[in-house]
């Protein structure tokens, strides 16, 4: 039940990035091209949630 | 083109090139000059002195090396100056720029001194979009709300249906105009379809337009930039054999164009 969460956000960016294709990608590297931009992008979102929390040892 | 690069441009084609004369024109422009001497001062060059004069950036430089500068300078102003018109010049130029890492990014992988080229033809490939946008305003418009609505047609058909030809026709005609190689001409042509393209050329030809047509899908699909018509169609099995990548060199390189995309935006936007 706790994996919930991830599994819906990796759900979201997979959405997002393949809204960036023409085509579902099939082909070897355009697979390899769309895995590799969901790791970016979910990397980036990390990375920008990060940001954008207030840091706790200002508390 | 700005007069003073078409003039340099002349200057360099001659075999003894007189730097002097080449220097005080640069001098004549004084954002050129600026922004050669913050080039030659970047970290690219890592020197570990001050360049502070157009000569010795000149000499630092090297007459390819400015060339190429020029290039870049001149599109970099055709493309900022594009402001008013009606789609996202600043996605667009983001795009131009994304697409220029990821040719050389590709071309390194075989050959790391066709770099600089493959930068400039990446950098090029949409020129014809700024200009269609800037003479035909209105043309464009209809373009891109066809776009927009269309899941079929490609935006190079709906072109031809709106305006009666692409804007790889254009960028090809105005890099004929600014007396661009006719390997980039021929490449700002066929960035959608290298396919068509003579193919018995000289494989360095091959590799930068093959490398141009393959960037702009690649960047389309890491989101770099905005381009006019924004979504990634599938690259042309062959052309991973002819730039020489494996599916398992392939994430490497996408991750270097990613953070030197990063990296070069700041500096240029």
């Amino acid at each position: 039940m706790a994996e919930q969460p991830v599994d819906e956000t990796r759900n979201l960016y997979r959405e997002k990035v393949l809204l960036r294709f023409t085509e579902l990608p099939t082909d070897p590297f355009m697979c390899v091209l769309f895995e590799t931009a969901l790791h970016i992008e979910a990397m980036e979102q990390m990375r920008k949630n990060s940001e954008d929390t207030p840091s706790n040892s200002k508390g | 083109m700005p007069g003073v690069l078409l003039e340099i441009e002349s200057i360099l084609k001659n075999e003894s090139t007189d730097i002097e004369k080449v220097s005080s024109l640069i001098e004549r422009d004084q954002s050129l000059t600026t922004n050669l001497l913050r080039f030659a001062n970047s970290p690219y060059y890592g020197l570990s002195y001050h360049v502070d004069t157009v000569k010795k950036a000149v000499v630092v430089l090297g007459l390819n090396s400015l060339w190429h500068f020029l290039v870049r300078a001149s599109v970099f102003t055709f493309m900022s100056k594009s402001e008013s018109i009606s789609f996202d010049a600043q996605g667009l130029w983001r795009h131009s720029l994304s697409s220029a890492v990821a040719t050389k990014a590709l071309v390194g992988k075989t050959n790391q001194a066709l770099q600089e080229n493959a930068f400039i033809c990446g950098l090029i490939h949409d020129i014809g979009k700024v200009a269609i946008a800037r003479y035909l305003p209105r043309e464009m418009q209809k373009v891109l709300e066809r776009i927009r609505n269309s899941h079929m047609a490609t935006e190079s058909e709906i072109e031809n249906e709106v305006l009666g030809f692409t804007h790889a026709h254009v960028g090809a005609l105005l890099g004929k105009k600014w007396r661009l190689p006719k390997e980039y001409v021929e490449i700002t042509q066929l960035h959608h379809a290298p396919q068509y393209g003579s193919h018995a050329i000289h494989p360095h030809h091959m590799l930068l337009r093959y490398s141009v047509y393959a960037a702009n899908q690649i960047v389309k699909a890491l989101s770099l930039g905005r381009s006019t018509d924004e979504k990634a169609k599938t690259i042309a099995s062959d052309t991973w054999r002819i730039l020489g990548i494996t599916k398992e060199d392939f994430p490497e390189i996408i991750y270097e164009i990613k953070s030197n995309f990063d990296r070069i935006a700041t500096t240029w936007s």
